[in-house]
């Protein structure tokens, strides 16, 4: 019996003239470790029966709770980083296509989207100064001739 | 209008020509036609000082 050894459950209920149960044992050991004893304890069927139907469904409702969770955490990115990466990337875009007449975000939280943001802002400036400068050389030239 | 914003260009060109005047349009985030338009509030001007100690 393997109770002998290591704390165990019968797999299957049993019946007798008491009813239906289910048993678990656990051996009681000395100072030396041996086993002396053995003690068994015998759980109703209908209450092994309860437990298992509470644990399956606890196993229900955290599945539940964490897909309610996970649609949540996705619901909160998708408006906030999502949302802030896709407006970068119209503004890229734009200025890819030479236009620098842009709004940049609103971007509030101070993370990688912030940086890019601040990053993006020093690109459009220089760019812009770049093309001043260009026209008001390309003015002077015109001026001269 | 950023009359006092838009001479830390004319500065920074004296100080080192083109280069600078791009470094300090990529700094203040502000091209010197943005500078013009922006006001001279305190706030700017002390945006400009710290940007042309870092120039």
């Amino acid at each position: 019996m393997d109770g002998f050894h290591a704390p165990d459950a019968s797999s299957e209920f049993y019946t007798d003239k008491w009813g239906t149960f289910l048993s678990g044992y656990a051996p009681i050991r000395d100072e030396e470790g041996k086993t002396v004893a053995l003690i068994g304890v015998d759980m109703k069927v209908e209450k092994v029966l309860a437990k298992q139907q509470f644990i399956g469904s606890l196993i229900y409702i955290i599945i539940g709770a964490s897909i309610i969770f996970a649609g949540l955490i996705i619901l909160f990115f998708s408006r906030t980083i999502i949302k802030d990466i896709k407006n970068l990337t119209r503004v890229s875009k734009k200025i890819s296509r030479g236009d620098l007449d842009i709004q940049l975000p609103l971007i509030k939280s101070k993370n990688e989207i912030y940086e890019l943001n601040e990053a993006l802002k020093s690109v459009i400036a220089a760019v812009e100064f770049l093309k001043d400068h260009a026209e008001e050389q390309q003015k002077e030239q015109d001026n001269k001739e | 209008m950023g009359k006092i914003l838009e001479s830390y260009f004319d500065i920074a060109k004296t100080k080192g020509g083109i280069i600078f005047q791009v470094k300090l349009a990529m700094i203040t985030k502000m091209s010197k036609k943005k500078a013009y338009e922006a006001p001279d509030s305190d706030e700017n001007i002390r945006m400009f000082e710290e940007a042309m100690k870092n120039l």
